[in-house]
């Protein structure tokens, strides 16, 4: 049975492989492992759609996180600028419908800065932990 | 019957008769004085069937998309509104230029069934098509333009200062309220997947049961499928049975591109791109690349 102590928020995120993944794992190992349930799933952040983001939602996550590379670092050619818009924008809409700003959040990391997801995901678990479990958008069956 | 009826008659009849195109996408007078739905005319004879006045509301444009693989010339009468559709629709590459003839109508604000000026008409910015082939004119050609909002999206920024809590019950209690007829879906002109995720035979996705959470990625998602190419027509909204607010959510989503990436309206210059597609300048670039592979 799981008490309120023992909950643990779901963070489902969205990695590239080129620039954060690694960097990520690490960060988990090191940092934050007891302090949220991470879920890594390896995708180009030019290939999210927003029912990604949603079915995470819908299936059980407390946040969600898209890591793409840093602008101008990107391992395609140039699929990150409009990738940070659409991301952008999807996290207004969310926002407008009543998500929390915290439970869905983008974030951009250099190739020459590893340590900037390293601070990114345990603070986002701590966030998580202070708004509670999140029952917005859960597919209710 | 006014003069524009008249006009636009003569102008479909000339069309057909001559084997300009294959069918005239116009109005018709309806059952009740403030219903003017489309009509789809394919011969001569049949053009004294079309109308226009002030309640012809559709936008034609979405029908279109269901002539998009055949060889049909179309005729098809344009407001101010609607030309942003086709324009749009263009850029998206979904039809093709030379199979459209374009007839433009000069629109004074349609008015719904309690005779009362439209919504989207009070603030209109596009009374003129901006694009046509032929344009009709009455000879009271008093030109119409609604005020000028001093912030367009008011309502929206009024909206984003409640709670989160309290954004999502409204929406919740509205998503409620959705059958899932898709109707939505038909009608919008920017709305062109060949194969709808939320119709295909592929499950995993999206949620088929007509919950309110599921109803609400419904709207998420086709917003968003829909960002940066929605024009404001206003037609997902008027032919929601449920009366759902749908503008609410694509002007929140042109609030947040336009604070994100400077003021764009989609549909109003042939070739512009969409900010969320591609970023101004690279373009050409990448054009020029593929041309040299060629």
């Amino acid at each position: 049975m799981e008490t309120a102590e023992s909950w643990q928020p779901v963070i489902v995120c969205f990695i590239c492989s080129n620039a954060s993944y690694s960097p990520a794992d690490l960060a988990i190992q090191q940092h934050a492992e007891n302090r949220a349930a991470f879920r890594f799933v390896r995708v180009e952040c030019g290939r999210m759609d927003p029912l990604f983001v949603l079915r995470a939602f819908q299936k059980g996550a407390d946040g969600v996180v898209v890591a793409g590379c840093a602008p101008g670092e990107c391992g395609g050619s140039s699929g990150d600028y409009a990738a940070n818009r659409r991301h952008f924008v999807m996290q207004k809409l969310l926002n407008f419908l009543g998500l929390e700003a915290e439970r869905f959040q983008i974030i951009r990391q250099s190739h020459h800065q590893s340590d900037s997801i390293a601070e990114f995901l345990p603070r986002m678990a701590d966030q998580l932990h202070s708004l509670g479990p999140n029952v917005k958008f859960r597919e209710v069956m | 019957m006014n003069e524009l009826t008249r006009q636009l008659r003569e102008a479909a009849r000339d069309l057909l008769s001559a084997g300009k195109v294959d069918m005239v996408l116009g109005w018709e007078k309806g059952s009740q004085p403030f219903l003017t739905p489309p009509a789809f005319i394919t011969k001569a004879e049949q053009a004294d069937k079309l109308c226009y006045d002030d309640f012809a509301i559709h936008n034609l444009a979405g029908y279109l998309l269901d002539y998009r693989d055949t060889e049909y010339k179309i005729a098809l009468c344009v407001k101010g509104c609607d030309s942003r559709s086709i324009i749009q629709l263009l850029n998206d590459k979904q039809l093709v230029r030379d199979r459209l003839y374009i007839i433009g109508m000069p629109c004074q604000g349609k008015r719904d069934r309690s005779f009362g000026l439209l919504k989207k008409c009070r603030t209109c910015q596009y009374p003129t098509p901006l694009v046509y082939d032929l344009m009709l004119a009455d000879s009271s050609s008093r030109q119409f333009s609604g005020e000028e909002a001093e912030d367009s999206y008011s309502d929206i920024t009024a909206f984003s200062h409640q709670s989160p809590d309290d954004r999502y019950q409204y929406w919740l209690e509205k998503a409620s309220a959705c059958v899932r007829c898709f109707a939505c879906q038909r009608i919008c002109a920017s709305c062109n997947c060949r194969d709808c995720i939320f119709e295909s035979e592929r499950t995993g996705w999206a949620g088929r049961y007509a919950t309110p959470e599921n109803n609400l990625s419904y709207f998420v998602t086709r917003a968003m499928h829909v960002a940066g190419r929605c024009t404001e027509c206003g037609e997902c909204e008027r032919i929601c049975p449920a009366g759902l607010p749908l503008m609410q959510l694509n002007r929140a989503v042109m609030q947040a591109i336009e604070e994100n990436c400077g003021k764009y309206q989609a549909g109003l210059a042939a070739d512009a791109i969409s900010p969320l597609c591609c970023v101004p300048g690279q373009r050409s670039e990448k054009s020029a690349v593929r041309e040299g592979e060629e």
